[in-house]
This record gives C-alpha cells, structure tokens and sequence, in this order.
C-alpha cells in the first residue's frame, strides 16, 4: 500500500505551496489564479497576500504523475492573508493553557474521515533571525570539537546554546502546539508534520526577495554556515517535541541537499521554499514512509 | 627667603585640608591632566571600587568604550558580567592579573585556558569566576568565550582615549605551573585547590611598578594617544594570607600601590593619579565614609569621590543631572543615591568570598 492508495489531506502555511505545485494545477481550484501578482514573489505564490481562504478546504484531483502520489487531495491552504491565529495560548495560574481557533477547528472538520493528513503548518519562523544579517557578528557557541560546522572566529561573539534554545523554542512553538493540536482533534488519523527544507547555500542570487527585500537590501544576508546552524536547530526541536508525542515528522529528503547540507538550487523557490520538484521528493519520500509503515 | 614661601596654597596642609570644609578641599591638586567629557572615551577595569567610575560617567554623560556588551539574543540574568566595565574581565586586582591580561589580549603568551567544571555541569572560567554567573556550557564554549574575551579586550585600545584602572590587591595566588595569577583563590568561589601548584605571592613594590610600566607600554604602542589614570582602591582587604593582621596587610598593600602608582606618574607623562585613596582614608574624613565594618565604603564616600573627579578632571559641578523628583528633597536624593551605590559596591565585590564568616550569610 502507497499514498495513491490513502485518503489524503493536507494542511499548511506556505511550505504547503510545492507540494501542490508537485500535483498539478491547483490554483484555480484554491480561487488564487485570478489574484494581483505580488511583485516581490515569485508565480509560486500568487494571491498569498491577497486571499484569504477562510478555512475553507478545497479537494484536488491529481492527474498523473511521475511519482506515485495521492489520488485526491482535501487541502486546507493558510495563505499569509488568513485571518487569525490557528492557536491561542495564555497563562492561567502559572500554567499554559492552549486553545484551537474557530479558524483552525473549521480546518479540522474538513479533514475527517481522511487515512493521513499531511501538515506543512508553520515553518518560516525563524527566516528574519537566520537570513537578515542585522546582529553584532555571533555564532553558536561549540558543544565540543566534534561539531561539523565550524565556529566562526572572533570578533564573532560565541552565544551559549541555553540562548540559543530560547530562541529557536520560541520560533518552534508554533508548530509545535498548532501540530500536536491537528493530532489531538484527529486522534485516529495518522498525521505527518513536514518540516521545511534548509536554506540555499546562496541566496544572493534570488531576486524575488518577499517581505525581507528591504531589510535584506540594508544589512545582507547571514552567512551560510549559521542559516544553515538556525536551520537545523529549529528543525531538531520540532522534530524531538513532536516524535515525542508519537507524531511523524518527514525529514528533508537526502537528495534534495548539497553536499554541505543546503538545499539544491534547482528545488529552491525564493529564499526559503522548495518548487515543486522538491514537493515531488516529499510525496515520494512520503509514500515510502506510509508503505514502510505497512 | 625659602623654597617654601612661593608654594601655592594647596602645597601646604593647612591650607589644602585644614582651613577649607571637607567638600571645598581641592583634593586633586596638582593633577596631570583634565579630560573632555565629549571628546574622550573613557574605558575601566580595576577592583570593585573601579564600576564606580565607569556608571557615573555614563550616568552623567560620559562616553564610555564598550567593547564587550551584551549580544541581543542573549538575556540578561544576573551575574552575567556586562556592563561594568569596558570588557567583560571582571574585577582586576592585582597589576600582575592586568599584565597578563593585556599579554593574552596582545598575543604576547598564549591564552590562558583554565577552566573547572562546575557542581551543575557547566563550565566557570577561573580568571574570571563570578564574571560569567551561569557559566558555559562545555569546554570548548568557554575555550571560544575566552578567545573572544581577549579579542574584546584588544579592541579596547582602538578606541579609548583615557583608561582609568584602580588599583586593589597585591596579595594573589599563582598557578606555579602555568605561570599565571588568578584573581581569587582557587577554591574558594570555584575550583579545586591544590597545594602543589596554587602558591600564594605578595607582589612587591617593585613587580607593581613594574607592572604597570609593563601595561603602559603595551597600551601605548598601539594606542600613542591613550593615557592612564591610576587610582587606589580604598576597599580595605577582606582577608590577608600573610602572617599578620588584615589591617597591617592593608595599609602595607595600599602604600605598594599607591608608590608604584606614585613612580609611574613621575616617570610616564601619560600616566595620572586621582586620589580616591586619600579622599576616603586620609585623616580629614575622620572614617565618615567607612562602613560600619570600617572595610567598604559607603555611599556618601563614592559620592564624594565621583563629585571630586567630575569636578576637578571635567570641569563638571557636582549636582548630578537632572531636577528631582517632585517631592524629593535634595537630601533624601543624596541619601538615595549614597544607598544606591552602598548596594551596588556590596553586589559586586566578590572578594568578600575569602572570608568563610561573610560568604555564609
């Protein structure tokens, strides 16, 4: 058994974008083909900013592809126009109390009665931190000599991991609770969070700069080797809190990075997303995940 | 007709201490040079007593030469070292812990790794132990903070036209090993003690002025411009390892800095002396700025001192900046500020840690 063979559902910001890209024409069933192009995105991503989708699912039937995918998609797309939050939190007596949104339980009901909900939620929180070079030159602080990537040298300021880990535990959170919530209302649906791919090794070439084109323009870009660091650290948090809860995570395929670890310039979309061949590779890595599960 | 008779008023004491109210004293007599409060940048390192100079300068407009400051994605928590002075090196005892300092910092001798693992399994660097509150995370981490520390520490000397560094202890221990001197006794904050390499010295007269001629010739070739205001710190000794009271141990200490000191100023036209020593502890203030405890110094003490250096070196009046508060009667302000500094000098003075009967409380 395979992904074609699955009801399948899927959930996401905008990390959700190539793996539909992956599938075929969805545009015009989202309603996002008609919207203005942004000129600071790419095709990708027209109408992102534009159209509010309101929870509302659409179901997609994927024609043929090179890969085995799902025959029918039910997708819930949370464009950067959607209205709220999926999650609120608030302290109630010293302790942390967490809550879905109406918006996010209108996505929910739609996913029911589905085998795997696949979920693209979040993934873009630390992008200003790891891409906008505004800080006093830093680095990870070396855990011992065995780390692989180097330490920059001073006057690179060394930040100790505890700082660190505030850090990327506040950019991890969203997914993390807006996740394991999915999980919580879906408890007989097996659902598998995907986490964004790594950054492109070098980003100067991306024209299309989105919403960072003019903080980028005034301080450049962090250099590689600690977008690559923020990357996989928040990569690990989200991965550890939510196998810890006994949800999948689907890693970055193999064969979509670099030698050093970054994403391959032809999957790339913009400064932080995967195209649709990259969407391609999850759908395959994905139906090896459901048939090894089998 | 004498060599005395055409001596300005404040070469004698009776005019100079006698006659005028203590706050009217022109302590600072016979300074070598004054400083442009808008112009220079002012850097800081010494013992306890030294912070003073470096939040008042700030607080009363100063340009302050800050190398290592705290990176914005890390919080502050307590003890974390920042601000207080120019680096993140902590207290500054001795000359011989300044030299080395400065030697690391010059690439001069190889850094000093010398690292203990803490009861909680984070890492304190022991040439600076209370600086770094939280520690470090591994070795390497405090390996690569020492490294930047020092790199800090090198950039100082770009920018800074006038470092002040007051003067504390002469009494340290030194790793006979290593060749090198800790700030405080292995052991006693962090650390092991160990017999057979940590040996207590008593730095003379001569290896403090030395020292410090040492250090200035460093600071001064790569920074011509740069000058030097030494002071002593009025802060009596917590405890002496010498075979004597901690009284005599002191005053012996005290008089060692205050001649070395004294020597360079003779010697090195960059170098100054302000009498923060003598402002507190001669006998025209009658012990009034002493705590209770006849050790510290209170908050009426710092006041005086900083009143008289803004005065005599930055032609600034003493009030400090800005109108009180509605309600506040200029008094009360002053007693608020005195607390206010009493507090600060009593957080910050780690080497109250020698004496087991203080560190309990």
């Amino acid at each position: 058994m395979g992904i074609s063979d699955l009801r399948v559902g899927l959930i996401g910001h905008s990390h959700a974008v190539c793996l539909l890209d992956a599938l075929g024409n969805w545009r015009d069933q989202a309603g996002l083909s008609t919207a203005a192009q942004d000129r600071r995105y790419s095709e990708a991503f027209r109408g992102w900013f534009d159209v509010d989708l309101g929870g509302n699912a659409f179901t997609l039937a994927v024609g043929r592809t090179s890969f085995r995918a799902p025959a029918e998609l039910v997708t819930c797309l949370l464009t950067a126009k959607a209205s709220g939050d999926l999650i609120q939190s608030r302290d109630i007596g010293g302790l942390k109390q967490v809550r879905a949104t109406p918006l996010f339980a209108r996505c929910v009901e739609q996913l029911r009665n589905i085998d795997i909900v696949v979920s693209a939620l979040h993934g873009n929180e630390a992008a200003n931190v790891s891409l906008i070079d505004n800080h006093p030159s830093y680095d990870f602080a070396p855990y011992d000599d065995n780390d692989a990537l180097r330490l920059t040298p001073p006057p690179s300021q060394p930040i100790d991991r505890r700082h660190i880990a505030r850090w990327v535990d506040s950019f991890a959170q969203p997914a993390i609770l807006s996740v394991t919530a999915l999980q919580q209302s879906l408890p007989s649906t097996r659902v598998v969070h995907v986490l964004p791919p790594p950054p492109l090794e070098d980003p100067s070439q991306v024209m299309r700069r989105e919403v960072l084109e003019t903080l980028l323009a005034h301080h450049g870009f962090v250099r590689p080797s600690l977008r690559l660091k923020w990357s996989l650290a928040y990569r690990a948090r989200v991965q550890t809190a939510l196998e810890a809860q006994g949800i999948q995570v689907m890693e970055v395929p193999h064969a979509a990075l670099t030698a050093g670890g970054f994403l391959r310039k032809d999957l790339s979309e913009g400064l932080t997303h995967g195209n649709g061949h990259y969407g391609a590779m999850i759908w395959e890595a994905l139906d090896r995940l459901v048939g090894s599960a089998q | 007709m004498n060599p005395y008779q055409d001596l300005p008023p404040q070469q004698f004491w009776r005019t100079q201490i006698s006659t005028p109210g203590l706050s009217e004293i022109d302590y600072d007599a016979g300074r070598k040079f004054t400083f442009d409060i808008s112009a220079d940048r002012f850097a800081t390192a010494g013992s306890c007593f030294s912070q003073h100079f470096g939040r008042e300068l700030a607080r009363r407009g100063g340009r302050l030469v800050a190398t290592e400051v705290r990176h914005p994605l890390v919080r502050p928590a307590p003890n974390d070292g920042y601000d207080l002075f120019s680096a993140r090196y902590g207290n500054i005892y001795t000359t011989r812990q300044l030299c080395e300092l400065i030697d690391q910092a010059f690439g001069l001798r190889e850094p000093i790794f010398e690292f203990a693992q803490r009861g909680d399994g984070r890492w304190t660097d022991l040439l600076r132990p209370r600086t770094v509150g939280e520690g470090f995370t591994s070795f390497q981490e405090a390996r690569a903070d020492r490294l930047y520390h020092l790199n800090r520490v090198r950039a100082i000397f770009d920018t800074a036209t006038v470092f002040v560094f007051t003067l504390g202890l002469t009494e340290c221990w030194e790793n006979t090993e290593k060749g090198f001197v800790y700030p405080l006794c292995p052991g006693t904050v962090e650390g092991t003690f160990d017999a057979n390499v940590h040996r207590f010295r008593n730095l003379g007269y001569e290896e403090c002025r030395d020292d410090l001629r040492n250090f200035c010739g460093r600071v001064r070739s790569v920074n011509p411009r740069l000058r030097v205001l030494l002071t002593v710190s009025p802060v009596m000794l917590v405890a002496s390892y010498e075979r004597r009271g901690a009284l005599q141990s002191s005053i012996a200490s005290k008089s060692i800095l205050r001649a070395a000191a004294d020597a360079c100023c003779s010697e090195l036209e960059s170098v100054d002396y302000f009498p923060s020593f003598e402002i507190i502890s001669g006998p025209q203030s009658q012990g009034m700025f002493y705590e209770t405890n006849h050790r510290d110094v209170n908050g009426a003490g710092v006041s005086l001192v900083m009143d008289v250096f803004f005065r005599s070196r930055l032609g600034l009046a003493r009030s400090s900046p800005g109108a009180p508060a509605p309600g506040i009667q200029p008094g009360q302000r002053q007693a608020e500020e005195a607390a206010r500094i009493a507090a600060a000098l009593q957080a910050e003075c780690d080497e109250m840690f020698l004496d087991p009967g203080l560190r309990a409380r």
